[in-house]
C-alpha cells in the first residue's frame, strides 16, 4: 500500500520506468488520466488543463489566475486518485503535493543531455542542434513554471526520497530498486499517513470549488476543521465568510469551517 | 439599509445634512451663474461629482483600494480642475473611507488604540507639513508647481500599482527579532482574538523610531498629495513595526481618518476646499460605500482590484506626461 511519484524530464524514460514498476508491482498508473477526469468534474477543456500543466506562466496569468485554478482543479484529481494508494504517478508537481506522508516515495529520474538528444533527435527526426536546442527551452520552462506554482525547484535534490540516472543505470535496475523498498515495511501506510492524505484531498476538494469566486484561497483541513483563507478587504470581512461558507460544498467529515481573511494592501 | 443606518449614525446625520443643506439651496436660494459657470452647470457639476463619487466608493469597497488613491490620481490626469482643489477634496474622500470602517474595527478591538496614538502624532504632524507644502508650492510656483506634482504623484502611482500586484511583500504574524527600548517602554504591545484559529494573538511592535519618521513620510506623501496612505500606512506596520497584518489594516483606517481630517485643515485655511463641490463627493462616498458591500456579492472583486491597478498604471501615464508637458513646455500626445 503505497504511493510512487516519478518526476522526470522529457527523453529520460522515467515514463517507461513508470510503466514497468506498475506492471511489476501491480499499481495503477496515473498521468494523463487526471486530466481527463479534472476536465469532465469541472467541466473545463482538457487543452486548457494541459497547457496549464505544461506552458509557463505569463504576466497575464498572474492577473486572472486562470493557470492556477486550472492547477487545483488537476492538484484535485491528482489527490483522489493518491487517497486509494497503491499507484504510480509520472508527471509534474506529484512530489510536490504531499509534502510528509510515510507511504509516499518521491522519485526523479534524470539522464545526460547527450543521451536525450540523441533519443529526440532520433525520435523527432530533426537535427541533435535542434533537439538540444528544445530541450533547454523545455527544461526551463518545466523549472520556471514548478518553481511558480509550487514553489520548489524540480532540480533541487531535498524534493527527492531517491534520484536515478537513467544513463548510468538500466530501466529494470531501477525498477527493481524501487520496487524492493515499496515492499520494506517503513513504506506501508498506515492510519496517521492515509488520515493526513485524506484531508489533504478535502481541502484541495474545497480550494477548487472556492477558487473561482476567491482567487488566492488557501485551504487547509485538520481532522473535522477546515480553515480557509482568502485574500480581501478587511472591511468586508463579515461578508467574505458568509460568501465562502455558502459556496463552500459540503463533505464528510468536516464539522467545523474557520475562514479568516488575509486583508489586501489598500 | 436600516442596519448601515443604525451602525454609522454620525455618517448619516453628516449626510442627511448635507443633503439638506443642497435641497435648502435649491428651493430658496437664487443661484446665480459667474463668468465662467452658469447657474445650471453649476448643479451639473454637483450632480456629477455626487455620482463619479459614488462610482469610485462603489469599486473601492470591492477591491479594497483606498478612495483617495483612486480620486486624486484620476481627477488630476484627466480634469483640469485646480489641483490644490482637487487634493483638499481627495483628502475628504481619503478620510470618509477611513472613518467609515474606524468605528466597527474599534468595536472588534482589531485596531489598537494605543498603536494609533503612538502613530498619529508623526502622522499628524506629516500630513499637515505636507498640505502647507502643497499650497507653498501653489502658491510660489504656479503651473510649474502643478507639474511637479503631476509628475510626482505619476511615478508614485507606479509604484502604488506594482506594490498592489506584487502584494507587499507582507507577512501575516511577523516576529520581532529583537524589541527595542523606545517600543519596550511606550508599552506597544496587544493581542486580539483569531476566529479561525480559534485562539488570542499576542503581538509585540518593535522599531518605534524608523516607524516615527517613516509615519512622517506618510503623512508628508498624504498630505501633499491628498493620497490616502492605507497603501503605506500597512507596510509600515506590518513589515517594519512587525505588526499582524490584520492588526495593521485596521490601524490603518484609523489613522488614515485621523490624518487626513487634519491634514485638510491647511487647505480650508487657504480657501481651497469648496464645500459646495466636497459635500457631494463626502455623500457620494457613504452611498457608494452602501451600494459596494451589496454588489460585492455578484462579482469578482480580484477581477476588479485587477483592472483598478490597470487604471491607475494608465492614469499614471498620463500624469507623468502632463507633468512633462507642463515643465518642459512640448505637447506629448498620450491618450
Amino acid at each position: 500500500m503505497a504511493i510512487v511519484t516519478i518526476s522526470r524530464g522529457s527523453y529520460t524514460r522515467g515514463r517507461e520506468v513508470a510503466e514497468k514498476l506498475t506492471e511489476r508491482m501491480n499499481y495503477e498508473l496515473v498521468s494523463r488520466e487526471v486530466l481527463i477526469e479534472a476536465s469532465e468534474h469541472f467541466n473545463v477543456s482538457e487543452i486548457k488543463l494541459e497547457r496549464a500543466l505544461h506552458n509557463p506562466l505569463s504576466v497575464l496569468d498572474r492577473f486572472t489566475n486562470g493557470k492556477r485554478r486550472y492547477f487545483a482543479y488537476i492538484e484535485n484529481a491528482i489527490l483522489n486518485h493518491m487517497i486509494k494508494n497503491n499507484m504510480v504517478y509520472h508527471g509534474l508537481t506529484g512530489h510536490a503535493l504531499i509534502p510528509k506522508v510515510n507511504h509516499l516515495l518521491r522519485v526523479r529520474i534524470r539522464a545526460e543531455m547527450e543521451d536525450r538528444v540523441a533519443r529526440e533527435s532520433e525520435r523527432e527526426n530533426i537535427s541533435k542542434d535542434e533537439a538540444r536546442y528544445l530541450l533547454s527551452k523545455d527544461d526551463e520552462e518545466r523549472r520556471k513554471w514548478s518553481i511558480n506554482v509550487t514553489g520548489h525547484d524540480p532540480c533541487d535534490p531535498s524534493q527527492y526520497d531517491i534520484i536515478f540516472n537513467a544513463s548510468k543505470t538500466h530501466v529494470e535496475d531501477i525498477v527493481d530498486i524501487i520496487a524492493s523498498i515499496l515492499q520494506k515495511d517503513y513504506m506501508q501506510n498506515d492510519s496517521e499517513s492515509q488520515k493526513m492524505l485524506e484531508d489533504l484531498a478535502k481541502a484541495s476538494e474545497i480550494k477548487a470549488s472556492l477558487i473561482n469566486q476567491f482567487p488566492s484561497v488557501e485551504v487547509h483541513v485538520q481532522g473535522g476543521t477546515a480553515i480557509i483563507r482568502v485574500q480581501g478587504s478587511l472591511e468586508q470581512e463579515e461578508y467574505l465568510k458568509r460568501s465562502v461558507r455558502e459556496q463552500m460544498p459540503t463533505i464528510r467529515g468536516i464539522q467545523d469551517v474557520r475562514v479568516s481573511v488575509i486583508p489586501w494592501i489598500g | 439599509m436600516l442596519s448601515v443606518l443604525k451602525r454609522s449614525p454620525e455618517l448619516t446625520v453628516l449626510v442627511l445634512l448635507a443633503v439638506a443643506g443642497y435641497a435648502f439651496m435649491g428651493i430658496f436660494s437664487h443661484v446665480t451663474g459667474t463668468e465662467v459657470l452658469s447657474a445650471t452647470s453649476v448643479w451639473g457639476i454637483v450632480f456629477g461629482s455626487f455620482l463619479l463619487s459614488t462610482a469610485i466608493a462603489i469599486v473601492a469597497v470591492i477591491a479594497g483600494i483606498g478612495g483617495g488613491v483612486l480620486f486624486t490620481p484620476v481627477v488630476m490626469a484627466f480634469t483640469s480642475m485646480d489641483t490644490l482643489i482637487v487634493r483638499s477634496t481627495g483628502l475628504v474622500v481619503a478620510m470618509f473611507s477611513g472613518l467609515v470602517s474606524s468605528g466597527p474595527f474599534m468595536k472588534k478591538g482589531l485596531a489598537d488604540i494605543r498603536l494609533v496614538f503612538f502613530a498619529s502624532v508623526p502622522v499628524v504632524v506629516g500630513a499637515i507639513s505636507g498640505s502647507f507644502g502643497a499650497i507653498f508650492l501653489s502658491a510660489y510656483m504656479g503651473p510649474a508647481g502643478d507639474g511637479i506634482v503631476r509628475l510626482l504623484l505619476g511615478l508614485i502611482l507606479v509604484f502604488i500599482a506594482f506594490m498592489f500586484i506584487l502584494g507587499g511583500a507582507k507577512t501575516e504574524y511577523p516576529q520581532p527579532k529583537k524589541i527595542d527600548n523606545l517600543s519596550r517602554t511606550l508599552g506597544l504591545r496587544g493581542s486580539y482574538f483569531e476566529e479561525s484559529m480559534g485562539q488570542r494573538i499576542d503581538y509585540q511592535v518593535t522599531k518605534a523610531l524608523p516607524g516615527i519618521v517613516l509615519f512622517f513620510l506618510v503623512g508628508f506623501t498624504g498630505g501633499f498629495f491628498g493620497l490616502g496612505g492605507g497603501w503605506a500606512v500597512v507596510p509600515v506596520l506590518n513589515l517594519v513595526m512587525t505588526t499582524p497584518l490584520k492588526v495593521s489594516a485596521a490601524c490603518s483606517g484609523v489613522l488614515l481618518a485621523l490624518g487626513n481630517s487634519c491634514a485638510i485643515w491647511p487647505y480650508i485655511m487657504y480657501g481651497a476646499l469648496l464645500p459646495v463641490f466636497v459635500a457631494p463627493w463626502m455623500i457620494g462616498q457613504v452611498v457608494g460605500g452602501i451600494l459596494g458591500a451589496h454588489i460585492l456579492s455578484k462579482i469578482k472583486a480580484g477581477i476588479v482590484r485587477n483592472i483598478l491597478i490597470a487604471i491607475l498604471l494608465l492614469t499614471s501615464v498620463k500624469l507623468i506626461a502632463r507633468g512633462a508637458e507642463t515643465l518642459m513646455g512640448v505637447n506629448i500626445p498620450v491618450f
